[in-house]
C-alpha cells in the first residue's frame, strides 16, 4: 500500500499556513501554581470532573517530589512560581515583525531554506496568520474520519471522546512517574490525540503540522497515541527549523499504547532554540515519552534527531508487555556550543520472545556535554527475550564530553542483552582525504557526521531525512577550525 | 610549452625531521613524470606537500601551479584548482557512500567556480560511464568509501574518483601496490584514457614493469635524501633495473 | 619467578622493577604504587570477603592484574593511569551462587596522555545470586591519545539468578579511542545439546561450557601453575 506522504515541505507550501490562534485572550491566569490555578485551567477548558481530579491528585503528589538531579545536566534553579501555567500573555514579549527577531535565528532560517511566511510563525511574530486553507484541512480530516481515525487536539478529545482519554490517560506514564511528568499531569494545556481503530492502516503520515485547530500547546504538551489491534500509524513530531519560544521550560508527556499486531512509528526532529554561542537563553526540554506494547506482536519504534534545546532530558521508552512484542530506538543527538543532552531509552522486557534494538549516535562539539543513558531490563518472565544496543559517540574538539551510561539487568537465563559502544573522533586523515577532494573542512565534517548517523537517518521518513541531513550541517557550523 | 607545475628548491619537514632538502622539478602540460627512489627519499612527502597536508611543514622554496602560488592555498583550494592525489592508503569514511562523496566533491568545485550544482541525472550519467570503464559496480558505489574493500579495489576507486573529478594534475602515490595484475591493467588503462594535453601526471612507484607497460612516462626523476639526483627519460628505469638506487645515492651524498 | 604474597595493604614496586606475584589471601584494603617503567603481573584469588584495591601506575609502567572473586562481599577496584604511556590490564572473573550477593565495581582513570587500558570481566551466576558490575572508564579534559577498552560478559545459569551491569564511560577529550561492550545471556543451547548428544550428562555439559566461557580470561595467564590455581578455584561447589 502506498502511503500518501504529507511532509513538512507540504506544510509550508503556499496552500497551507499554520493554524495558530492569534487572538490574544484577556483571560489569563496569573503567574505561579496552586490548586486555584489548576481549577482555573480545568474550568477554562470545560473539563469533566474526573480530569480535574486527575490534575489535582498529580499536583498534590508533585508538591511532595524533588526535582531530579541524577542527569548529567546543569542549569540554574527553576522558579516554578514564576511561570504562567495558562495562556501566558505573549504580547509583551512577542516581536512585532522579523526586524525585531534575533538576526542569528534569521540567518539559520536562510541556511535551512525556510520560506518567508513560515519564518514569522517560527520566530513567534504576532502575525494574523490567515487560516485560508480550511478546505485542505477539512479534506484531510474527512479522509481520516472515514476510516474511523481520530486525530485532534487532546482538549477536543476530552470533549468528544472522553471514554478513550479517561481509559488511557496516565496508563503508561502515571502522574507519579517523575517530577516533570507529574508537573505535566497537573497543568498540561494541550497536545495531540490519535486513535487508530482496529485493522486500519493510517493512509498518511500524521504530523503535528496538520493537527487541526492546533492551539499553541506551550510548554506542557501532552500527546496520546492509541493503536488498536492490527493497526498502523506513523507519526512525525517537530520540525527542522529552530523554533523560538518565550517559555524556557518544556515538560511534555507522550503516551503510546500499542495493541495486538499493531505498529506505531514515532519520529521526532527536535530543534528548539539551543541558546546563543555563549550558552545564554535556550530551552530546557524535560520530556517523558513512553509506549506500552500491550498486545501480542505489538511494535513500537522511536526515531529521534535531537539538535536543539539548551538542556535535553529525554528517554523515549518501550514497555514490552505483549509476547513477541518489539521495541526500537534510533537516535541521533548532536550538541554544540554549551548544549547539554542527557538522552537514551528504556527497554523493559516483560513478555516472552520480546525483542528490542537500540542504535544511538551521539555527536559532541564545542563545549557541549552529550550523554547516552539507557536501561535494558529482562523480567523473570521474559523467556527468550533479546536486546541489542549499539551506542557510538563522536567527539569534535577537545572541550566537549561524551558519556555512555547503559544499565542492563538480566534476570532470565534464556534472555540475552548485548551492548556495544565506541567513542572516537574525526581523524585528521579523514579530514585531509575529504579536503583533497575539494570539500571545505565544514563540508567534510558534516559529510562524515552524516555518515556516522546514517543507520539512524535511514529510519526517518524520506522528507524528514533530507531535512535532518541539512540540519546536521547547520548545527555543527563553527565546530571546526 | 608552458610549465604546469614548477617546484623550486622545496624544503619540508615532519615534526623536527627535514625530509625534502631543496627539491626542484618542472612538469609541463600534458606530460607524465615518474618519481622513483629508495624508501625515505621523500616521495610520499612530496605528494603530501603538494596537496597541502597540514601534517607536513614547508620550510622553504616555492611551488607554482598554472601561475598560482600553490603553497598559499588551502588543501581544498588546491583540490578545486585541479590537483588530485590518488592515495597510497585511502582513508575509510564509514556511512558515506562513494556516490554521495563524489556528489559533495563535484558540487564543492562547482560552487567555488560559481557554477550551479549538478542535477541528479547528469551526475548519475557522469559517474556511471566512468564506473563501467573501470569495472566498478553499482553496489561498490553504494558502499561506504574505502570500507571493506580489498587493496586493489580501493586503488581502482581512487582512479575512478580521478576520472569523475577530471583534475588537471594527477599524483598517483604507489598506485600499483596491493593490486593484482588485472587490477593494475584496469587502472593503467584508466590513466591512459585520461591522458590529455591539458592534464599532467606525477607517478610515484617502485615498479618499473608497471611504469613501462601501464604509465609510459615522458620523464623519470630519481629522488634521494629529499632531492632530485637524476633526471632522464624512460631509459633511467633500465639503470635501476640493473643496479638499483645505489649509484644515485652516492651522488646525493656527494 | 612467581612470588607469593599474602594480605597486601601497601606496596610499592620501584622504578624499572619487574615482578610477578600471587596473592591468595586478600586484606580488606590494598594500595599499590607502580613506579615508572616497572612491569608487574598480579594474580589475586578472593573469596567471600569485602575487598578494595587501588593502584597508581606511573610513567611507562605496565600493570596487569587478574582477580577471581567468589561469593559474598563487594569488590572495589580503582586504577589510576598516572604517568604517560602507562598500561593497565585488569581482568576479573566472578562466580556467585546460592543466595550470594556482590557488587563488583571498577574505575579506570586515564589521568595521563598516551595511556592504554584493557579490561575483560566475566561472570557466572547461579542459584538465587545477584551480581552487579559497575565499570567506569574516565578520560578527563585535555587528555590525548587515550585508548581504553572494557568488556563485560555474564551468564545466568539459573532462572532466579540476576546480573545487573552498569558500564560508565565518561569522556571529556576528543583524542581518544574507547570501546566497551556488555552482554548478559546464557550458555549456548546448541553447544549444550551437542555435548549431550555425545553422552555427556547435562550437569557436566554445563560445567564444561561454563569453564570454557571463563577460560577466556585464564588463557591469558602465562604462568602455568597460577593458571591452574585459578581454574581449580573457579568452579561452583557441588
Amino acid at each position: 500500500m502506498t502511503q500518501e506522504k504529507l511532509s513538512a515541505q507540504d506544510a509550508v507550501s503556499d496552500t497551507y499556513h499554520y493554524g495558530f490562534e492569534t487572538q490574544v485572550s484577556a483571560e489569563t491566569a496569573p503567574k505561579g501554581l496552586n490548586e486555584d490555578i489548576i481549577r482555573f485551567i480545568s474550568a477554562k477548558k470545560k473539563e469533566p470532573e474526573w480530569l480535574l481530579e486527575f490534575r489535582l491528585k498529580a499536583y498534590r503528589h508533585w508538591l511532595t517530589m524533588k526535582e531530579p538531579k541524577w542527569a548529567k545536566v546543569a542549569y540554574p534553579p527553576i522558579d516554578y512560581q514564576d511561570i504562567y501555567y495558562y495562556a501566558a500573555p505573549t504580547s509583551a514579549t512577542t516581536p512585532k515583525s522579523l526586524d525585531e527577531v534575533d538576526p542569528e535565528l534569521l540567518k539559520t532560517y536562510d541556511k535551512l531554506g525556510v520560506p518567508l511566511h513560515e519564518r514569522e510563525v517560527l520566530a513567534g511574530v504576532a502575525v494574523d496568520a490567515v487560516f485560508d486553507s480550511v478546505s485542505v484541512a477539512t479534506t484531510f480530516r474527512e479522509k481520516l474520519a472515514r476510516q474511523g481515525i481520530i486525530f485532534c487536539s487532546i482538549s477536543e478529545a476530552v470533549q468528544n471522546h472522553p471514554d478513550l482519554v479517561k481509559k488511557y490517560l496516565g496508563s503508561v506514564v502515571p502522574y507519579t512517574d517523575n517530577f516533570f511528568a507529574c508537573l505535566n499531569s497537573a497543568v498540561f494545556t494541550d497536545g495531540t490525540f490519535v486513535y487508530i481503530p482496529k485493522g486500519v492502516r493510517c493512509p498518511m503520515e500524521l504530523s503535528t503540522y496538520f493537527r487541526i485547530n492546533a492551539k499553541k500547546s506551550g510548554q506542557f504538551e501532552r500527546t496520546m497515541i492509541i493503536a488498536d489491534d492490527n493497526s498502523y500509524v506513523s507519526y512525525l513530531e517537530g520540525c527542522t527549523a529552530p523554533q523560538r519560544d518565550e517559555n524556557q521550560l518544556h515538560a511534555a508527556i507522550v503516551e503510546i499504547i500499542v495493541m495486538n499486531d499493531a505498529e506505531v512509528k514515532y519520529s521526532t526532529v527536535q530543534n528548539w532554540y539551543p541558546g546563543d554561542k555563549d550558552g545564554k537563553g535556550g530551552i530546557y526540554n524535560f520530556v517523558t515519552k513512553r509506549g506500552l506494547c500491550k498486545g501480542v506482536n505489538a511494535k513500537l519504534s522511536w526515531t529521534q534527531v535531537e539538535t536543539g534545546s539548551a538542556v535535553t532530558w529525554k528517554y523515549p521508552s518501550c514497555v514490552l508487555m505483549g509476547d513477541n512484542s518489539r521495541g526500537e530506538f534510533y537516535s541521533v543527538a548532536i550538541t554544540n556550543n554549551y548544549q547539554q543532552a542527557d538522552t537514551g531509552t528504556k527497554m523493559i522486557h516483560l513478555g516472552k520472545n520480546t525483542s528490542s534494538t537500540i542504535v544511538s549516535k551521539g555527536i559532541s562539539a564545542g563545549k557541549s556535554q552529550n550523554t547516552y543513558r539507557g536501561l535494558v531490563k529482562m523480567g523473570k518472565a521474559a523467556d527468550n527475550a533479546r536486546n541489542f544496543s549499539q551506542c557510538d559517540s563522536l567527539l569534535i574538539g577537545n572541550q566537549c564530553g561524551a558519556h555512555t551510561l547503559p544499565y542492563m539487568v538480566g534476570g532470565n537465563p534464556t534472555a540475552s542483552i548485548e551492548h556495544e559502544a565506541t567513542t572516537s573522533k574525526i581523524s585528521d586523515e579523514q579530514l585531509f582525504y575529504c579536503r583533497q577532494r575539494g570539500l571545505s573542512a565544514e563540508e567534510a565534517v558534516s559529510l562524515i557526521v552524516n555518515g556516522f548517523c546514517k543507520d539512524v537517518m535511514q529510519k526517518l521518513p524520506m522528507e524528514f531525512a533530507v531535512e535532518a541531513t541539512r540540519l546536521v550541517a547547520v548545527t555543527l557550523e563553527g565546530s571546526v577550525g | 610549452m608552458s610549465a604546469w607545475l614548477e617546484i623550486k628548491d622545496l624544503h619540508a619537514k615532519v615534526g623536527d625531521k627535514p625530509i625534502l632538502n631543496g627539491l626542484s622539478l618542472t612538469i609541463n602540460a600534458g606530460e607524465t613524470h615518474v618519481i622513483m627512489g629508495p624508501n625515505g627519499s621523500g616521495k610520499s612527502t612530496l605528494s603530501n606537500v603538494l596537496c597541502g597536508n597540514p601534517h607536513y611543514e614547508v620550510t622553504g622554496g616555492s611551488v607554482e601551479f598554472k601561475g598560482q602560488n600553490l603553497l598559499e592555498m588551502s588543501v581544498e583550494e588546491r583540490a578545486r584548482a585541479g590537483i588530485f592525489l590518488a592515495f597510497q592508503s585511502p582513508t575509510e569514511l564509514p556511512g558515506v557512500s562513494m556516490s554521495t562523496f563524489m556528489k559533495y566533491a563535484l558540487n564543492a568545485r562547482r560552487k567555488a567556480a560559481g557554477e550551479k550544482e549538478l542535477d541528479a541525472v547528469s551526475f548519475m550519467k557522469r559517474i556511471k560511464i566512468r564506473a563501467q570503464a573501470l569495472d566498478i559496480t553499482d553496489e561498490m558505489l553504494k558502499r561506504p568509501v574505502n570500507v571493506g574493500f580489498s587493496g586493489g579495489e580501493k586503488k581502482r576507486l581512487e582512479i575512478f574518483q580521478m576520472a569523475v573529478l577530471e583534475p588537471d594534475f594527477c599524483i598517483l602515490d604507489e598506485m600499483d601496490s596491493g593490486m593484482d595484475v588485472d587490477a593494475v591493467k584496469v587502472a593503467g588503462s584508466g590513466v591512459q584514457i585520461m591522458r590529455s594535453p591539458e592534464r599532467s601526471f606525477l607517478v610515484i612507484s617502485h615498479n618499473t614493469k608497471f611504469l613501462r607497460e601501464q604509465i609510459k612516462p615522458d620523464h623519470v626523476h630519481i629522488l634521494a635524501l629529499g632531492q632530485v639526483v637524476a633526471e632522464g627519460g624512460a631509459e633511467l628505469m633500465d639503470e635501476i633495473d640493473r643496479n638499483g638506487f645505489a649509484g644515485f645515492l652516492k651522488e646525493a651524498v656527494a | 619467578m612467581v612470588e607469593e604474597i599474602s594480605k597486601i595493604t601497601q606496596l610499592t614496586i620501584e622504578t624499572g622493577k619487574t615482578a610477578v606475584f600471587v596473592e591468595k589471601q586478600l586484606s580488606d584494603k590494598a594500595e599499590i604504587v607502580i613506579e615508572a617503567g616497572a612491569r608487574v603481573k598480579h594474580y589475586r584469588l578472593h573469596e567471600n570477603a569485602e575487598h578494595a584495591l587501588s593502584v597508581k601506575i606511573g610513567r611507562g609502567a605496565s600493570y596487569e592484574v587478574v582477580t577471581l572473586h567468589k561469593g559474598n562481599g563487594d569488590l572495589t577496584l580503582s586504577f589510576d593511569l598516572a604517568g604517560e604511556e602507562a598500561f593497565c590490564r585488569s581482568d576479573v572473573v566472578y562466580l556467585l551462587g546460592g543466595e550470594e550477593k556482590s557488587l563488583i565495581s571498577s574505575d579506570v582513570r586515564h589521568n595521563a596522555d598516551n595511556t592504554v587500558s584493557r579490561q575483560l570481566v566475566k561472570g557466572a551466576v547461579t542459584g538465587k545470586a545477584f551480581a552487579t558490575f559497575e565499570g567506569g572508564v574516565l578520560i578527563p579534559y585535555e587528555r590525548k591519545k587515550i585508548d581504553g577498552a572494557q568488556q563485560h560478559r555474564a551468564i545466568l545459569l539459573s532462572p532466579d539468578a540476576t546480573v545487573k551491569a552498569v558500564p560508565r564511560l565518561e569522556i571529556y577529550a576528543d583524542d581518544v579511542k574507547c570501546a566497551h561492550g556488555s552482554a548478559i545471556g546464557s550458555l549456548n543451547q546448541d553447544q549444550l545439546y551437542y555435548l549431550m548428544t555425545r553422552g555427556i550428562d547435562e550437569a557436566d555439559a554445563r560445567a564444561l561450557l561454563t569453564r570454557a566461557f571463563l577460560d577466556e580470561v585464564f588463557d591469558s595467564i602465562e604462568e602455568d601453575d597460577v593458571r591452574e590455581d585459578f581454574r581449580r578455584l573457579a568452579v561452583f561447589e557441588k
